[in-house]
């Protein structure tokens, strides 16, 4: 106590504004409760399970730990206020110049913005943990050996078809067609259960012209001769369409095209530290990647080759290493599952074309599958089991519609499971928490209400609670006048009216800016104070609003002349500035503060 | 001799005849025109010794002359400014048509003066104290301010323009770290800071109140504690609006002195200008007596030429009116009112107040009180 006196004593002789706002002390227990909330932040995911989760960045409002940062900020501004108004110098005309008034509502801000970012702390914390407890090369390693066992995993069939096949390379520049209307009968194709399978050679035709609908456009030449087209791809400014060329016999390749290890292309888990965009992550789910739309053939191509090869060892010890390996990550993890090396690898191991006979599910309740679009697929195949003789007449064989693919997978599913969906959110999660910049996503909701918090203390204290109060029925009544002319203009006039009602916003900040600089003594002391409070607590808001306009304009003036061509760039200056719009309007903020203390001391000194 | 030194030999008197009471106060006095830091320190120990032992008046005497030999061999220039400090020109002030109106009132006050401002209640006297210190607007007149430290704006001129309300505000935190708060502002020096706070607290009589809370204080006090904080900011003009309301005689009596003192320093003197009801008190202590009737302040009227002035002598007794018109029936009696307590009565000029004294004394009258308000203001309460 005797030194928190001498502290404060000190203090109050040299900057009464530090001692008399507290940022000392309030500095000192928000950096308490930042500590605090790092611990929490490092403690709450120590169980990998609490990771298995697709909205783990959320966890901190999701948890109710939000609750408690705003229960503790309101207790921590609540004590702080009516420390500080205890003294006010301004109010009994001590002298205070520009700078010291302006310190003090610098103070409120950092006050403020220290009393409620605790997220942040929290955040920080728990990304520690995460960088401890998961750490880089460490998970490079797992996510290897979760890649190269994953092919084995057997989950559902779709991956284990032969049209997934890439290797060897005759077969990556092959499209594999499997709708049954579109094969030539003629020639050679594949038949397993009700699939059908056809390997063609391609062409690209790369097309960047677009249409009035700003379509790309189709090429007129196949589409003159009718050339059937596989599929296509856009990248960046360009589709690229691949037309059929002719089939081609992969007989010489395949040996078989039931469900096999071999045919198995995709990777489960992608790492990489530098695609950090949270949303972008979300968009990459690997369940919408397409076939045709996939740009990773080259990716496949390579897991594909690797299995291939692997499988072509033969080296049962090889593949046993490598189900291990996954399943002490697993455990590592504390992925659910049931299953053991001895028993994985006697389903897997079937040295020849190394079929897929055994099934597994992918959570514990056993509903597996329930949402493979084939599921759906096969389900209205055996609704319409009448259509079959219709197409017969076509000379497609038709097939007991019992005889499908997922009938098979549904006869062979095991009794075990592997909760994949949880692996890959956890890896998912980790990889988040690392690299996610949460600070700059953030920073501007605290720093905007640490902003408008401080302006509103700043007017109560320059000014005094009536005031206030009357500036917040001032703005009520004046909102409220605002809606109703621009209702009216709406219902009678209704020319461009969010030009109307933005200009009218306008025009009345304006007036409320311009009135207590020109004209301090025009109006009482409190309709001053009133319009001061109201220009304090608004130019932000007035600024952005300017931004607005600007932008309203460039955008309606770009299309105006572009018609709705792609080609003119429309970006207006609220885009253009982006997330610096916010730091920009900090910047105008606090120098109209500074400047507004001018204001502030000539309006005090007024007689009633 | 300079007036400092005068003072301190004055002081040094005080303590020889034991007006230990008197002579401290006078002393804390010259010590604070010293505006050196020792001194100050050495003053506020004298305090703390003075109030812990307070029945040792030898030991006091001694180490008080000791410090006022110190006091004395500082040099304390003198203020030497003639220049009207506020000049305020038929001010006026209405409240709208048929509403009560202020004024003219014109005014001139120099540092050292003590104005008194009197009036009933309702006469404006705190209408005319807020427009001196530009808490409102004046409808008319001209306002003039002069201070030794210029000022640099408006807010800068309300820095030095300093009023005590009658109701002040309520203070809140420690009683010294409002005052230190004070000092800060006004750009002191941080090591001067405390002994500046402690010699205040010292003078005002705050010593063994200084750690006590805003609502552990009697009103005398509070006052005193305001008092203290509107000194530290070295005010050249103070303006007081009914500073005695809620304290005893005595305290009246002791803050007025006090602030008389204060504002009567060698180097910082103070103009002062005080409202009351308390008419003698004030009288006592002002250069001039402001009365204001119905907003109307005639400096004319109030300061007749002293041939022409009639006795008029207030009366406390228990006599009949008949009593008294008997006894005063050899003097030019011009009436008798009685008011229900008290009997006024209006002489003419050649009577002399120590005749009626006489008179009354001879007849074996009683009396309770008796009082000449010739000069006093009062004469305008009980016309």
């Amino acid at each position: 106590m005797n030194l928190v006196n001498k502290i404060n004593k000190y203090l109050i002789e040299r900057y009464p504004t530090i001692w008399n706002t507290r940022v000392v002390w309030m500095l000192a227990i928000s950096m308490a409760v930042h500590i605090v909330f790092f611990i929490f932040g490092y403690f709450s995911h120590t169980d990998p399970v609490s990771m298995q989760t697709s909205r783990v960045m959320e966890d901190y409002f999701s948890s109710g730990l939000i609750m408690v940062n705003i229960i503790i900020s309101m207790l921590m501004l609540v004590g702080w206020l009516v420390m500080m108004f205890k003294n006010n110098g301004f109010k009994n005309f001590y002298p205070t110049g520009s700078a010291r008034l302006f310190g003090q509502f610098v103070c409120y801000l950092v006050i403020i913005f220290t009393s409620i970012t605790f997220y942040f702390s929290y955040m920080a914390g728990f990304r520690t943990y995460i960088n401890k407890a998961y750490p880089n090369d460490e998970l490079v390693k797992n996510v290897e050996a979760i890649n190269r066992a994953y092919p084995f995993l057997s989950l559902d069939y779709q991956n284990y078809k032969v049209s997934n096949r890439l290797y060897p390379d005759v077969f990556k520049n092959l499209y594999c067609e499997t709708a049954a209307d579109l094969i030539d009968y003629n020639r050679k194709y594949y038949k397993v259960r009700d699939e059908i399978y056809q390997f063609y050679s391609v062409y690209k035709v790369a097309v960047t012209e677009r249409d009035e609908y700003s379509e790309f456009k189709y090429p007129a030449k196949e589409y003159k001769a009718k050339t059937p087209l596989a599929y296509k791809v856009v990248v960046n400014d360009t589709c690229n369409y691949y037309f059929k060329k002719e089939v081609v016999d992969v007989s010489p390749y395949l040996r078989t095209a039931e469900l096999s290890y071999y045919n198995f292309s995709r990777q489960f888990y992608k790492l990489d530290f530098n695609e950090i965009d949270f949303y972008d992550r979300y968009n990459n789910y690997p369940y919408y990647e397409t076939a045709a739309g996939d740009v990773n053939t080259e990716r496949n191509y390579e897991i594909n080759r690797q299995v291939s090869e692997l499988l072509d060892r033969k080296n049962p010890e090889e593949i046993k290493k490598i189900m291990n390996d996954f399943l002490e990550i697993s455990k590592q993890y504390k992925i659910k599952n049931n299953l053991s090396t001895d028993l994985w690898f006697s389903w897997v191991y079937h040295p020849g074309n190394f079929e897929v006979k055994h099934f597994v599910h992918t959570n514990e309740s056993r509903d597996a599958y329930t949402y493979a679009p084939e599921a759906y697929v096969a389900a209205a195949v055996d609704t319409v089991a009448g259509d079959a003789a219709a197409v017969a007449v076509t000379g497609i064989p038709t097939e007991d519609s019992r005889n499908t693919t997922y009938n098979y997978y549904k006869k062979n599913l095991t009794v075990h499971y592997y909760e994949i969906d949880s692996l890959r959110d956890l890896l998912r999660s980790v990889e988040l928490v690392k690299n996610v910049d949460f600070v700059s996503k953030n920073i501007h909701v605290y720093i905007w209400i640490a902003f408008f918090f401080s302006t509103l203390i700043f007017s109560f204290r320059v000014t005094n609670l009536r005031a206030v109060i009357f500036t917040g029925v001032t703005t009520g009544v004046l909102s409220l006048l605002i809606g109703l002319v621009s209702l009216l203009y709406t219902m009678s006039v209704s020319y461009r009216q969010e030009y109307f009602i933005a200009y009218l916003v306008l025009a009345v900040g304006t007036l409320i800016l311009i009135i207590p600089v020109v004209f301090t003594r025009a109006g009482s002391k409190l309709f001053t104070a009133v319009l001061m409070n109201m220009s304090m607590n608004g130019f932000v808001l007035y600024v952005l609003l300017v931004l607005g306009i600007i932008s309203m304009h460039q955008n309606d003036d770009c299309y105006a002349e572009a018609g709705y061509g792609y080609t003119r760039n429309c970006t207006t200056i609220l885009e253009q500035l982006d997330m610096n719009t916010s730091y920009l309007l900090l910047a105008a903020g606090l120098l109209f503060l500074y400047s507004y203390t001018l204001i502030i001391k000539k309006w005090k000194a007024l007689p009633e | 001799m300079t007036k400092h030194e005068q003072r301190v030999s004055e002081v040094i008197r005080f303590f020889d005849n034991r007006d230990i009471f008197l002579g401290f106060r006078k002393l804390l006095d010259c010590a604070m025109d010293t505006q050196d830091m020792s001194i100050y320190r050495e003053a506020a120990a004298l305090t703390d010794w003075k109030e812990k032992n307070p029945e040792d008046t030898e030991n006091l005497i001694v180490k008080a002359k000791e410090l006022l030999n110190k006091i004395n061999n500082v040099k304390v220039p003198e203020h030497a400014g003639e220049q009207a400090v506020l000049k305020a020109e038929n001010i006026t002030k209405s409240y709208g048509s048929g509403k009560f109106s202020l004024g003219p009132v014109s005014l001139t006050l120099r540092k050292g003066q003590v104005f008194g401002l009197v009036g009933e209640n309702g006469n404006g006297k705190t209408t005319l104290l807020r427009i001196l210190a530009r808490e409102i607007a004046e409808t008319q007149g001209i306002l003039d301010f002069h201070f030794t430290r210029k000022f640099r704006d408006e807010y800068d001129l309300r820095t030095k323009l300093i009023y005590i309300p009658q109701r002040t505000d309520k203070w809140y935190g420690s009683l010294l770290d409002n005052l230190r708060f004070v000092l800060a502002h006004y750009g002191e020096k941080p090591d001067e800071i405390e002994p500046r706070v402690l010699m205040m607290v010292a003078r005002l009589g705050l010593w063994n109140y200084k750690h006590l809370k805003w609502s552990e204080l009697s009103s005398g006090y509070k006052m005193r504690f305001e008092l203290a904080r509107t000194l530290l900011r070295k005010p050249e003009i103070l303006l007081l609006d009914e500073p005695l309301a809620n304290l005893d005689v005595l305290a009246q009596q002791i803050i007025l002195e006090d602030l008389k003192a204060i504002s009567n320093s060698v180097n910082n003197p103070i103009a002062l200008i005080l409202s009351s009801q308390q008419l003698y008190e004030v009288e006592k202590i002002s250069d001039k007596v402001i009365f204001l009737k119905n907003g109307k302040y005639n400096e004319s009227a109030q300061t007749t030429e002293p041939e022409k002035q009639v006795l008029i002598i207030e009366i406390d007794t228990d006599a009949s009116r008949e009593r008294l018109l008997e006894v005063f029936s050899s003097f030019a009696l011009d009436r008798l009112t009685f008011n229900g307590g008290i009997y006024t009565a209006y002489f003419d000029s050649s009577t002399r107040f120590s005749g009626v004294i006489i008179a009354l004394g001879a007849a074996d009258i009683r009396l309770t009180y008796i009082r000449d308000i010739s000069a006093s203001t009062r004469r305008f309460f009980v016309n």
